[in-house]
């Protein structure tokens, strides 16, 4: 594999696990009741940026090199459903997981200081689910572009 | 050093690391409920435990997909389809459940407690095992089973523990 693509492919995986962890952190800042704000800030920062640079990476992998070099080969090979389900599913997720997250970030930054008043118990609660499923949703498109890779033989 | 052994040092750390915090954090959590109160420098003591149990976590994850990675770009994607990599991933995201389940506000606290402990306790011996036990040639499915198995065996040890020391939790 040319340099600059195995350098695109590692830098999608690295941001895009980057951003599952942030989104991971933010849930897990926001599930407790004493406030945890330097692991929610990084957090969501880490999120957000990284899903951003693995969507960027993703793309010049994507249209410069995967479909010429690797979906031929996936779809000749053993598991041609890698492409077909993995892969069309895995693109169709991750289209939206940037901007959910960014309304994620959005919503912590804007609401900060009130995140852990007693009064506002239900906005946490509902921010950290929608941090527990950006997290869940990532951890999802990792598996499918771990089947992805592996059919790559 | 070459990138493989790098990450496969980093793994070996992140798993020491993990395995020992669950152990200890088991141990320090059993020390720290006898009275039945947790006293703040018993506190401070599994605030760090738990710091480092992340710590552990947190190199796993990263290592093992630096080594997913270079699998990939090495050409060795026969690997990924392996059903130990498979249950190791699992693991990992029962570890993170497990994490959450620890500091959940939402849950009654015994169940936190209780659950918490018996999910990490489990999901780390089980990554050292699979990470160790490079022979072991079961279907994906098989070693969920069993990791489910160990699971109830972990948390029904536990509360034999508790009870002979006098523990409510």
């Amino acid at each position: 594999m040319d340099p600059f693509f195995a350098f695109a492919l590692a830098l999608h995986v690295a941001a895009g696990l980057a951003g599952c962890g942030g989104a991971y952190a933010a849930w897990f800042a926001l599930s407790g009741s004493t406030p945890a704000w330097r692991t929610l800030w990084w957090g969501t920062a880490f999120a957000l940026v990284g899903f951003f640079m693995s969507y960027a990476s993703g793309a010049v992998y994507y249209l410069s090199y995967y479909g010429k070099a690797v979906k031929p080969v996936i779809l000749q090979g053993r598991f041609p459903w890698a492409h077909a389900f993995a892969m069309e599913a895995k693109e169709h997720l991750f289209l939206f997981l940037p901007f959910v997250t960014l309304l994620l970030a959005v919503a912590i930054w804007r609401y900060n200081k009130l995140l852990w008043d007693s009064r506002n118990i239900a906005l946490r609660e509902a921010l950290a689910a929608l941090a527990g499923v950006v997290a869940a949703i990532a951890f999802i498109v990792v598996l499918l572009g771990v089947l992805v890779s592996g059919a790559v033989r | 050093m070459d990138w493989h052994t790098f990450f496969v040092v980093i793994h070996v750390v992140g798993t020491v690391l993990g395995t020992g915090g669950a152990t200890f954090a088991e141990v320090f959590l059993l020390k720290a409920l006898r009275d039945g109160i947790i006293e703040p420098f018993e506190a401070e003591d599994l605030k760090v435990i738990y710091r480092v149990l992340r710590i552990g976590f947190v190199l796993v994850v990263i290592s093992g997909f630096g080594l997913l990675v270079l699998a990939r770009l090495e050409d060795h994607a026969q690997y990924l389809y392996s059903p130990r990599l498979w249950a190791k991933l699992m693991i990992v995201a029962i570890l993170a459940v497990g994490i959450i389940v620890w500091r959940a506000r939402w849950l009654p606290q015994r169940v936190s407690v209780v659950l918490g402990s018996a999910l990490s306790f489990s999901a780390w011996y089980a990554a050292l095992v699979l990470g160790l036990w490079r022979s072991l040639d079961l279907s994906f499915p098989l070693i969920l089973g069993a990791y489910v198995v160990w699971f109830f065996v972990v948390l029904l040890v536990q509360h034999f523990v508790r009870r002979a020391l006098g523990i409510a939790v």
